[in-house]
């Protein structure tokens, strides 16, 4: 079984595994992580969205192969329960879901876009949360968050 | 799990009618936790939390004191299915009631112990406390207090006037596991020995299955079963990606009757509205009820009717 190696969450990862395997596949089955969720396979709802360098990207759609050597961050490696990121506090005091299932590549979206952009205008921060589906309805709540958090980052 | 016909005595709610035992919604901790188990289960619409400011506010704790238990089909409440926005109205109304009950029983325990009247008592956050500066509280009860008995009709929980947090806004419980990508959904619990299955579909609809060759799926890995039962096929597989693998090449050992052509994605409204309906009557009005009951029922004049939309498989 070919072996491939990347950083997941700033560890060294290496995994045997079928290359054209998807990366959600991997990462939710044989690594265990679970933040990434499986929405609808077909890189169009963004639930599954990981950070792959500046970028969040649909990890379902991405294949293994692609991210030999580079920068995986998915929700786990974005906050800790001790320290969350911004966004993590922001997205709790806006109570900014319904359901939530959604959330997970919603907030690795937005940590891309503040990663590029620290202080983005509401416009900016609905493009870039463009492409992440929430069918509970709570896309103005999820902006207010971002918006919170990078006022917040700002302020430090 | 109907409501009680006579409308003389007071009914228990009917999911506290169908599971009487108050232990059953709720048992307190000696570390100063209230444990609370509804039948209803949270997908995502909030109802732990309503149910925990519901649970909270009857019995005067903080909310923070509660410990919502996940619904579970071994041990929680049996309240039929969580569907229809039922989950407050049923759920809701049986753990008020079942709480203001157990609220009752620990105040009469109260006042037995501290020799003092029931009523002259009063709780703040599990205190209980009287006349003369007596105190006692929930969780020096607890062991003295047993819940196992039946729930009795009767109970009055408290007014909506007087209720400090059903009914006002609070932070979702929920929230912080989703955010901190801890194990919240069905889909992140890994079970000891769980198996994955995928179920091989067809085309069309009523397309049935003429012929299935099972070598390819057979020789991929993880492989358990391929099961078959007339035009129902499917794969199960020690891994979710085994699984797939499975069923991808279980569909190219697949053949198909031609089946029949899905309606045309342009008109669905006609196809919809061309299929058999079952309609029900939940309120019907006429002009000549009584002023009484015109007060009561503001809907409009008519007949409000639940269509339900039933498509067989074929």
């Amino acid at each position: 079984m070919p072996s491939v190696r990347f950083r997941l969450n700033g560890a060294d990862t290496q995994i045997d595994a079928d290359p054209d395997r998807s990366l959600l596949d991997v990462l939710r089955g044989q690594l265990g992580v679970i933040g990434p969720h499986f929405g609808c396979g077909a890189g169009e709802c963004g639930a599954c969205n990981v950070i792959l360098g500046d970028h969040a990207v649909s990890a379902c759609d991405t294949p293994l192969w692609s991210v030999a050597d580079k920068d995986v961050t998915t929700l786990e490696g974005l906050g800790t329960d001790e320290q969350p990121h911004p966004l993590q506090r922001a997205f709790i005091a806006e109570q900014a879901m319904q359901c939530g299932y959604c959330v997970s590549g919603i907030l690795m979206s937005a940590a891309a876009l503040l990663k590029r952009n620290p202080s983005p205008t509401s416009r900016e921060v609905k493009e870039a949360l463009d492409r992440n589906l929430c069918r509970c309805g709570s896309q103005n709540r999820m902006v207010r968050a971002v918006l919170r958090a990078a006022e917040e980052m700002a302020a430090r | 799990m109907s409501q009680q016909a006579s409308t003389s005595s007071p009914a228990l709610p009917v999911s506290l009618a169908a599971n009487p035992k108050l232990s059953a919604w709720l048992k307190f901790t000696s570390t100063g936790q209230v444990t609370v188990s509804p039948g209803k289960v949270e997908i995502g619409q909030g109802i732990v939390t309503a149910l925990a400011q519901i649970a909270a506010d009857e019995l005067d704790i903080d909310l923070s004191r509660v410990q919502m238990i996940r619904a579970s089909t071994a041990t929680s409440p049996n309240e039929g299915v969580t569907s229809g926005s039922l989950s407050i109205q049923q759920s809701g109304r049986a753990m008020r009631h079942a709480c203001a009950e157990v609220r009752r029983i620990f105040l009469q325990q109260a006042a037995e112990r501290l020799g003092v009247d029931a009523d002259a008592l009063d709780i703040e956050d599990g205190t209980i406390s009287g006349p003369g500066n007596v105190r006692t509280s929930y969780w020096e009860l607890a062991d003295e207090v047993s819940l196992d008995r039946d729930a009795t009709p009767g109970v009055t929980p408290k007014s909506a006037s007087r209720r400090a947090l059903a009914g006002h806004s609070v932070q979702r419980i929920d929230i912080p596991d989703k955010v901190l990508g801890r194990p919240r959904f069905i889909h992140d619990q890994a079970l000891a020995g769980m198996l994955h299955g995928r179920v091989l579909r067809p085309d069309n609809a009523g397309a049935r299955l003429t012929g299935l060759k099972e070598d390819g799926a057979r020789a991929m890995a993880g492989l358990v079963a391929i099961v078959r039962d007339g035009n129902f096929a499917g794969v199960v597989s020690e891994t979710e990606h085994g699984a797939e693998a499975a069923l991808n090449a279980l569909r190219k050992g697949a053949s198909w009757s031609d089946g029949e052509p899905l309606p045309d994605e342009n008109d669905l409204a006609a196809f919809l509205k061309a299929q058999p309906v079952e309609s029900t009557v939940i309120n019907h009005k006429s002009t000549a009820s009584s002023a009484a009951a015109a007060r009561t029922i503001r809907v409009a004049k008519g007949t409000v009717i639940s269509t339900w939309l039933t498509i067989m498989e074929k």
